[in-house]
């Protein structure tokens, strides 16, 4: 249905339904009250031709009553019969007898009065109808002349219509279907001025927006696709050259320059350069064309930063200019390069360093924000290629040192003395070093994928098996961490003795184990020939220490008398060395017990709290000897170990000694017990000098001193340390210290707790279990 | 000098008089003579017969002559006796009473024909004569209707010696029809307004009786026209006479044969009686 019918429609609809309405309701009311009015209007005028008549009815004046009549009758065309009867009824008028049909004719009889006298009847037979037709042809004239005139009102609206409406639609439809193929070179252009005006301004005006958002479409489509290419080239291709040099001729393309480059800025020092990723070639000569192709394939470095580029890279911001001759910014330009119109610089920034910049010049319309604006995108992809390619370039030095130092440590691990293994958390040998395989006699094909429990001798295999899961489990350590002396297994089946050492390391996300071990056979050897060398040396020397120091006992005592002052101090002195001799003598034989296995521990139950007030109290005497004062400044309740009291308090002894020694006078000595995932670290803090670090790493070994000097100002064999690590690693346990030179040293141990401790008579050693 | 001036003023005021006072040549040519006619037919009916007689006459003498109407006989028997006319038409026995009243004498007339009256009823009636009528109720146009009602009323009383109760229903053709319509029992009127009559009219009445019969109706004119335009409308009405157009127009007076009149034709009216029976 077109627009035309759906407009006229309505006027068509309106105009018949009018005409049906007046001709239907209307016209036959107003018939009927014309009727009636015509009836009125007749009944009137006869009344008023009666009265008229009654000076010739008076005068018998018939001839002047029959003319009027007559000439009144002639005049009335619907008066069909008239007739005047006197007041006898003879009739006076016509002079032939009516013959009319009074059917469908309307009477209407009047007396014509004279002084309330009748004096005649004046009938008229009516043909209102006659009336009525001239009346309603005069309607239905009108009806005519105004359904013809709508009708010339319904073409001059349908060409009106046509014209303003229907011809526009056209339009639009045909520059709405072109739109929609895509084709935006006409305009509508011919605008009314009204609602329909708007419109086809509209389509207009959608239609330039339209254009303008497929021109921005299409060069967002080609900005993605320079992008993904890219982007692709990158993942693609090795060669960033190969990919600058393509997206520097879309960046071109895309703005419509003549030439530009994209490099990445790098320094010297503090001082920033651009080196080219992509150039064009703009040589304008032999020389520069020689030096393009020879420099522009690894990159061409620019220094000068008193140019436009140089302004873009020292202020990480965008560079515009379209008269770079008038440009305060611009250095010049060669002679014979090429023109420079216009120049657009565009920094990469991370993280507001700028990394690397695009520039591009001699746009035509030269450069503004909007060209800014859509490069974005593309900027970005730049800066990311560029922040990648400098991420792919250290990637690659480190993997090149990563390299060099794995073949340095292959190099070493290969040539170490110690034998190296690694094992997963399953114990399966992954690496097993020539060493190790000069150890234990297994090549390394032997032994690799196979459980280092290969290399335990079988009486250790179990307990090895139930150590690494313990530590897995619970973290809890037998040997992992620690260096311990264990034994091997050899390929021939021979056991021998190794220190080794396990370390926890994470690799690629999966925990291992690295053990490095040493034979350690010849210096369990001389160990045991010092060991047993010096327990002889020592038992020879305490038996007659002990006798020596005895005599001198009862001599001080002064029980055999008083001695003179001199010789009182002379043997005081000598009491005081020789009980120092006693002392080293013990420690020697306790080291010898210790390293040879025959120490005894009589482990018991211990509660801690107590423990420690009574080493505060057994070694109240060394606090006071140094002025300094022993403070347990924690300890829980109900904190039990499952340990040798004496032994533990000669470890205690020794720490709380020690503090004592090398605290300032006045200071405080802390004592604490805390519970740490049953772990009990027992605690010993001093505000002394600290231990040097150069002593550090020796501090638990034999005779060390930190003061090793002749002239050592405070007492001691060197031993204490050592041994009380000794006993302690027999408790199952750790010693420690934290120490800071100046700051004070904190001595621990940690042992477990007494639940998860159980004791197996076989070798006297603490196993754990849970 | 006073003289001079004088001389000239006279001449001014002379000069003046004669400007706007036409000669008295000029003021007679300039008089509208009235010309009445007695009114047997209504008003519109005369006019029309008589105003291009009027204007042919008017235009064949260069006077000018002007039509008066009447509403009535007695309107226009009262005019006649008063003089306003200086022309009439009328009837014979209007002629006498005129030349009593003001000396009006007859010029012209219509001397091919004579003038009577009849009587006339319904062709069913069974009235066949005069004596029929006694008693009964007779329609006459106007008392003094010459032919129509004044000479048969006359000739009832002096001749007949019946009595009739008149009805005056002004105009002959309302006499026709009160007859035709039943009215009156008869009615009197004169041959040619009888004659004039529709059909349907005519044919529905019969004549019973013609009274004696007298000079027609004359054009009289009043003593105090002057010989010299008396001679010029007499002249102009019986040229008239002698075209075929002017005889057209004239019998519809009617007057087939105009010719001069003389008041010896209308002597005998003088006894007739007829003043017993007219109606002042």
């Amino acid at each position: 249905m077109s627009i035309r019918f759906k407009l006229l429609l309505p006027l068509v609809l309106a105009v018949v339904s009018l005409s049906l309405i007046f001709h239907l309701y209307w016209l036959p009311g107003y018939v009927l009250d014309e009727e009636d009015n015509i009836r009125q209007q007749e009944i009137a005028y006869i009344e008023a031709l009666g009265a008229s008549l009654v000076p010739s009815l008076l005068a018998s004046d018939l001839a002047q009553i029959h003319a009027t009549l007559d000439s009144i009758s002639a005049r009335r065309p619907h008066w069909k019969a008239v007739s005047l009867h006197n007041a006898s009824q003879v009739r006076l008028y016509p002079i032939d007898k009516n013959n009319a049909d009074a059917q469908n004719l309307f009477r209407i009889s009047h007396t014509i009065k004279y002084e309330n006298d009748a004096l005649a009847n004046l009938s008229v037979d009516l043909d209102v109808s006659t009336l009525l037709d001239a009346e309603t042809k005069h309607i239905t004239s009108l009806e005519i002349y105004l359904l013809l005139f709508s009708l010339a009102i319904t073409i001059v609206a349908a060409l009106l219509l046509d014209r303003w409406i229907r011809q526009p639609l056209k339009l639009m439809v045909s520059a709405t279907n072109r739109i929609v193929d895509g084709d935006f070179s006409h305009n509508i252009r011919q605008h009314s001025k009204d609602e329909v005006g708007q419109l086809t301004a509209a389509i207009d005006q959608m239609q330039s927006q339209l254009e303008a958002r497929q021109k921005q479409t299409a060069l967002q489509h080609r900005i993605l696709e320079v992008i993904t290419n890219a982007q692709a080239r990158f993942i693609r291709d090795a060669n960033p050259q190969q990919l600058f040099d393509k997206l520097l001729n879309d960046i071109l393309s895309l703005t419509n320059s003549e030439y530009g480059f994209i490099g990445e800025i790098l320094y010297d020092g503090d001082a920033p350069y651009l080196k080219t990723f992509a150039i064009t070639n703009i040589a304008w000569n032999e020389q520069t064309r020689e030096f393009y192709e020879k420099n522009a394939p690894n990159g061409l470095e620019f220094r000068n930063m008193q140019t436009l580029f140089g302004a873009a890279i020292v202020n990480g911001e965008n560079i515009i200019t379209n008269n770079p001759p008038k440009d305060s910014r611009a250095a010049g330009i060669p002679d014979g390069h090429p023109s420079l119109d216009a120049f657009l610089g565009i920094p990469f920034k991370r993280e507001d360093k700028v990394i690397g910049m695009v520039g591009i010049a001699n746009r035509p319309e030269g450069y503004d924000d909007t060209v800014i604006n859509y490069l974005k995108p593309i900027i970005n992809t730049c800066t990311q290629i560029v922040e990648a390619y400098k991420a792919e370039q250290t990637r690659l030095k480190i993997e090149m040192l990563v390299r060099e130092r794995e073949i340095r440590m292959r190099t070493v691990v290969n040539n170490v003395t110690e034998g190296i293994i690694t094992t997963n958390d399953k114990g399966i040998i992954e690496s097993f070093n020539p060493a190790a395989e000069n150890l234990f006699g297994y090549l390394a094909t032997e032994v690799i994928s196979k459980n280092i429990s290969l290399l335990v001798p079988d009486s250790h295999s179990a307990s090895h098996d139930r150590y690494i899961a313990n530590y897995l489990r619970h973290g809890k350590s037998h040997i992992v961490g620690l260096g311990r002396e264990v034994e091997g297994k050899r390929k021939d089946g021979s056991v021998f003795p190794l220190e080794v050492t396990v370390s926890e390391m994470w690799v690629e996300g999966e925990r291992m184990f690295c053990s490095v071990m040493r034979d350690i056979t010849e210096r369990k050897k001389l160990d045991k020939m010092k060991d047993e060398f010096v327990s002889t040396v020592s038992h020879e020397l305490r038996t007659p220490l002990t006798s020596i120091r005895g005599s001198l006992g009862v001599l001080a005592s002064g029980k055999l008398g008083e001695f003179p002052a001199k010789a009182s101090n002379l043997l005081n002195i000598a009491n005081n060395n020789s009980e120092r001799l006693l002392f080293l003598i013990n420690d020697l034989l306790d080291m010898e017990k210790l390293a040879s296995g025959k120490m005894e521990f009589q482990y018991k139950p211990l509660e801690l709290n107590n423990f420690l007030q009574e080493a505060v109290e057994a070694n109240q005497g060394y606090g006071e000897q140094y002025s300094v004062n022993f403070i347990i400044s924690k300890s829980q309740q109900d904190l039990l170990i499952y340990a040798d009291r004496n032994r533990m308090m000669q470890v205690l002894s020794n720490l709380l000694s020690n503090a004592a020694k090398f605290s300032p006078e006045g200071s405080s000595v802390e004592i604490s017990a805390v519970l740490n995932n049953d772990i009990i670290r027992i605690s010993v803090s001093d505000h002394g000098s600290g231990i040097p670090e150069e002593f550090q790493s020796q501090i638990f070994e034999r005779f060390t001193q930190v003061d090793g000097s002749s002239t050592r100002s405070v007492g001691g064999t060197g031993l204490g340390l050592n041994i009380a690590k000794a006993i302690v690693e027999k408790h199952c346990g750790k010693i420690g210290f934290t120490s800071h030179s100046g700051g004070g040293t904190t001595f621990y141990v940690d042992l477990p707790r007494l639940e998860d401790t159980i004791r197996t008579s076989a070798n006297n050693t603490l196993q754990k279990i849970v | 000098m006073w003289l001079r001036n004088s001389q000239t003023f006279l001449k001014f005021i002379i000069l003046t008089i004669l400007v706007w006072c036409p000669p008295a040549s000029a003021l007679a040519a300039e008089k509208v003579y009235t010309f009445g006619v007695v009114p047997q037919f209504d008003a519109r009916r005369i006019k029309n017969i008589w105003q291009p007689i009027i204007d042919a006459v008017n235009k064949q003498t260069g006077i000018k002559i002007e039509l008066v109407g009447s509403a009535n006989i007695q309107t226009f028997e009262k005019q006649f006796t008063e003089g306003e006319f200086d022309f009439a038409y009328m009837n014979p026995y209007h002629l006498v009473k005129a030349q009593q009243a003001q000396g009006y004498q007859p010029f012209l007339r219509d001397v091919g024909r004579m003038l009577f009256g009849i009587i006339v009823v319904r062709k069913d009636s069974p009235i066949e004569q005069v004596a029929d009528l006694h008693g009964k109720t007779v329609a006459f146009p106007a008392p003094n209707a010459l032919g129509a009602a004044l000479i048969p009323r006359t000739e009832f009383g002096e001749i007949y010696k019946i009595e009739i109760t008149p009805k005056y229903v002004r105009s002959h053709d309302s006499v026709y029809l009160n007859v035709l319509l039943g009215q009156a029992a008869a009615g009197g009127g004169v041959q040619k307004t009888f004659n004039t009559q529709p059909d349907n009219i005519r044919n529905a009445l019969k004549i019973i009786y013609q009274t004696r019969k007298v000079a027609p109706h004359p054009i009289a004119v009043h003593p105090r026209v002057s010989e010299e335009v008396r001679g010029k409308i007499l002249n102009a009405f019986l040229s008239l006479g002698n075209t075929a157009e002017g005889k057209a127009l004239l019998k519809e007076i009617p007057m087939s044969q105009i010719g001069e009149a003389f008041a010896q034709d209308y002597e005998p009216l003088k006894h007739l009686g007829l003043d017993k029976y007219y109606v002042e």
